[in-house]
């Protein structure tokens, strides 16, 4: 599998996503940088983490005006895997890749811990090596995490079983201590409809080691190569 | 004949919509109470740009400031902008 990492101006986890595809999971990362327009033959998009243009404005408010962004929208759109985390995740958003928006956390404070998140859906891209119901050790980094949507869409989105990731307690149980951010729903990690394009404010790419303290952030990148293995077997 | 520019000046308001949470709004609000300041009811936060914009006519200044301002300056999710515009030549 080849794993496109999109590089803006302002990108900080694009090493850590592009390590996280090449050294543990032995498979094929290549940089792709935000003025290029063609996506090099990739089977996945991955928008990283940062803070695309200073977060200027709003967050990934211009990283959706990119020179590479067009062709990203077209990938998704005929079907193509795309991966959103932290700041990529807030891009999708700005680009319409996927419903609602961020606004800035509940408590206002810019929040870098280790959160626990449930999977509530073992039928994705995204997590078909992921047991549905399990509880997955993961770090968040951000300020504006707060997921908002109208109550219209927020009504469609859990009608439609988007939301890939909540934030829970370590038993699981959707809370709202447990919600670090003041996301509607605890929504941690959202997809679109048909389920190609995932945006999730926690970092996997940050939990794939045992030295990271935390490897539960792999179970996203198997499940994205075991859907992509069976895929190409079929073709 | 060059058509003659006009010059003119606009302000433009970014504000959360109504059902959206504003923490910063929020935590404005109650330090002003904190700091003895009675009779605060609500703070809303929100953004100004001011720009200068050369157009033929006033409409096609505002019809440029509206693309402008919906597309980039707001987010239509979660925000409504207000324009003001002025000739200045």
């Amino acid at each position: 599998m080849r794993v496109g990492v999109v590089v803006f101006p302002g990108s900080n986890c694009d090493r850590d996503s592009a390590w996280a595809v090449e050294g543990v999971l032995g498979e094929e990362a290549v940089f792709l940088w935000h003025k290029d327009t063609h996506l090099d033959d990739v089977d996945m998009i991955f928008l990283p983490g940062g803070f695309s243009y200073g977060d200027y404005l709003r967050t990934g408010a211009f990283a959706r005006f990119s020179p590479i962004m067009p062709a990203v929208i077209d990938f998704a759109n005929s079907g193509g895997l795309v991966l959103g985390v932290c700041n990529g995740f807030q891009v999708l958003l700005e680009c319409g890749l996927l419903p609602g928006a961020m606004i800035p956390n509940k408590h206002l404070r810019f929040i870098c811990r280790e959160i626990t998140i449930r999977c509530e859906r073992d039928d994705t891209p995204f997590s078909n090596e992921i047991r549905k119901g399990e509880v997955l050790r993961v770090p968040i980094a951000h300020f504006e995490g707060n997921y908002f949507a109208d109550k219209l869409t927020i009504d469609e989105i859990e009608a439609n079983n988007q939301v890939l990731f909540r934030y829970c307690d370590s038993k699981g149980e959707i809370t709202a201590e447990s919600n670090p951010n003041g996301s509607s729903n605890n929504i941690a990690g959202l997809m679109n409809r048909r389920g190609n394009v995932l945006g999730m404010m926690p970092h996997p790419e940050r939990a794939c080691e045992k030295v990271l303290g935390s490897t539960d952030g792999l179970g996203v990148f198997r499940s994205v190569l075991s859907f992509y293995e069976k895929k190409v077997a079929v073709v | 004949m060059e058509k003659t520019m006009l010059i003119f000046k606009a302000k433009i308001t970014v504000k959360k919509k109504p059902s959206v949470a504003d923490p910063e709004g929020k935590t404005i609000s109650e330090a002003l109470s904190r700091l003895g300041y009675n009779g605060i009811i609500s703070v809303r936060s929100g953004k100004v740009f001011h720009l200068e914009i050369e157009a033929e006519s006033e409409d096609s200044a505002r019809e440029k400031i509206a693309k402008i301002s919906g597309d980039i300056l707001s987010n239509p999710v979660i925000e409504n902008y207000e324009m003001e515009i002025e000739r200045i030549s």
